[in-house]
């Protein structure tokens, strides 16, 4: 059991990246948009889909046009049918209530490594991308409030020094 | 801005992508039973791959194309695919900085 977490999360590395670097972006568009980090992360908890939720704090402005949001972002998420359809041989000798559980762990990086590596014991390993990713989302969020209070700071410095020159 | 409307969009968005998930392998059990499916279901991934990842290449432009090959290349040889993309991103890094080309 150890071990398949070790190898799931060794084999999702190289791609954990790709979603530091989403992450951060994200984070930042979320400081304009003045969404909370609670509200990040219930985003990247319960709808765990990277492009559409880029989508859903682009289009959050005011007055808020829920229909349009919850439309669009669906419509890029259509893709997950197909995705998952395609997993119907992972998952062919599991109840119902099994397959309703892990479904929710599939997203567009750990299905890509997991159908290369067509492993059997793939419930541990979609578990354990989905924990790889949200650590690395949530990881990276944080990281988007250092880096602009980092900012802040050397704005204040900057203005202070400014100040006493003159 | 509107918390309760934020926690609306995250509810509904969620609960319909968990359904598009859900449909998407429960529906795939039910239709293997039809003959010819299967071809179709096992072409999937290969499709899905190239329509998410070639739009992204031809973005970046001519040099997304050099480094995709060498990513390409480099995976071939090695077979580690942390190297070939990490040497990818590195090539494209080098060009958007004036470095390359």
């Amino acid at each position: 059991m150890i071990n398949n977490f070790k190898y799931g999360f060794k084999a999702n590395l190289p791609i954990s990246i790709s979603v530091l670097a989403y992450g951060i972006v994200l984070g930042v568009i979320c400081t304009s948009k003045s969404i909370t980090f609670l509200q990040l992360a219930l985003m990247n908890i319960f709808i765990f889909a990277g492009s559409s939720q880029f989508v859903i704090v682009d289009m959050i402005t005011n007055p808020i046009n829920l229909s349009i949001i919850i439309g669009s972002a669906l419509l890029i998420n259509l893709r997950y049918f197909l995705i998952t359809a395609s997993l119907n041989d992972f998952f062919k000798n599991s109840s119902i209530n099994k397959k309703a559980l892990f479904v929710h762990f599939v997203t567009d990086e750990s299905w890509a490594v997991a159908i290369n590596k067509k492993r059997s014991d793939l419930f541990v390993y979609l578990i354990t991308a989905f924990f790889a990713i949200i650590l690395e989302r949530n990881i990276s969020n944080i990281s988007y409030i250092i880096v602009s209070s980092l900012i802040g700071c050397y704005v204040y410095v900057y203005i202070n020094k400014k100040r006493s020159y003159e | 801005m509107n918390d309760i409307n934020t926690l609306l969009i995250i509810l509904f968005v969620a609960i319909g992508t968990y359904f598009l998930r859900f449909s998407g392998l429960y529906l795939a059990n039910k239709l293997n039973k039809i003959k010819n499916v299967d071809l179709f279901l096992e072409a999937i991934p290969v499709t899905l791959l190239i329509s998410l990842i070639i739009p992204s290449i031809i973005k970046v432009g001519t040099i997304g194309i050099i480094a995709s090959i060498i990513s390409i290349l480099i995976m071939y040889k090695t077979k580690n695919s942390f190297f070939a993309m990490s040497i990818a991103v590195f090539v494209v890094a080098l060009h958007r900085n004036g470095l390359l080309l």
